[in-house]
């Protein structure tokens, strides 16, 4: 897991032409103040990793000698988001073997700590299909996904597509 | 007053230890500049490249805490919780993460595990 503390880090989907759907940034930018930016993360893939197990432990009538084969670590710790670097970033690194520490010696807190996680998931999972949802969706350089499309954001549409044309003519 | 010689001893130990290391790193420091300005000069690399190699190295070498974890393990607790904290005290005070967690001997532990990492624009950190 990954604390950052300055520069830019993005979730991009290698499956939507490395489209963005969550910035993280580090403490000392701007943009760290706007409650949409992240400021950690690294969780989000092992919150997810738990819940598929969950699903498959539902929909399988496993015994044990299945469970073990399917909880075993190198099962549970794949990546499933992508993070690239968009502006070179400095953090603070927490190992595996420190959370399992953490989980065990501060049970309060590590409750508290993968609540954060979750719920810092579900925002991240809500962007992602917002971005999917709208990824064939008409739009230029100058809107951005999340926009719903209505009558408002097809007049923007329509101004910026003005303005670039006027830009175009200088 | 044996109590105070022991501690005395031992931080005087661990301190001696650390300026031993810091001398090895900052002659590896001194050597892998060295190579760099023979690379410079046999295969006459950019100077912007050169500068970012530079930088990396100086990040690097700033950042390698290698007796940190000897250091704090031989303080006393109360002591070696107020150094962790310390150490760490911009991102446990600002830090969103951070300051929900609220647990002093928490933020001690995390902050005594806690590893800088650097990563340049373009690369990936997971995929």
């Amino acid at each position: 897991m990954l604390i950052v503390t300055s520069g830019t880090n993005c979730f991009t989907a290698p499956k939507y032409h490395n489209q963005i759907f969550g910035v993280v940034t580090g403490m000392n930018t701007k943009a760290s103040f706007n409650e949409n930016t992240l400021q950690h993360f690294g969780y989000e893939d092992s919150i997810i990793n738990h819940l598929l197990l969950i699903k498959d432990i539902e929909n399988h009538e496993w015994n044990d000698f299945d469970l073990d084969k399917r909880t075993q670590t190198s099962m549970l710790s794949k990546r499933f988001f992508t993070v690239q670097c968009i502006k070179s970033t400095e953090s603070l690194s927490l190992n595996w073997p420190d959370i399992d520490i953490m989980k065990r010696d501060f049970k309060g807190a590590a409750r508290q700590f993968i609540k954060i996680q979750i719920a810092q998931t579900q925002i991240l999972l809500s962007a992602m299909m917002t971005m999917v949802r709208n990824f064939d969706k008409k739009k230029n350089i100058l809107t951005d996904y999340f926009m719903p499309e209505d009558t408002e954001n097809e007049n923007m549409l329509r101004r910026n597509q003005l303005a670039a044309k006027d830009y175009l003519k200088d | 007053m044996i109590g105070g010689v022991v501690f005395f001893t031992s931080i005087s130990g661990a301190l001696s230890s650390i300026l031993t290391e810091q001398d090895a790193s900052n002659a590896a420091m001194s050597e892998k500049m060295l190579f760099l300005h023979k690379l410079q000069t046999q295969y006459r690399i950019s100077p912007g490249l050169s500068q970012q190699i530079k930088h990396a190295l100086n990040y690097d070498n700033k950042t390698t805490m290698v007796g940190l974890d000897d250091f704090v393990n031989s303080l006393p607790q109360h002591l070696s919780m107020d150094v962790t904290l310390a150490i760490h005290a911009k991102v446990f005070h600002h830090h969103p993460l951070m300051k929900r967690l609220k647990n002093k001997r928490l933020l001690s532990f995390l902050g005594q595990r806690l590893r800088p990492q650097f990563n340049y624009a373009g690369t990936y950190v997971y995929r």
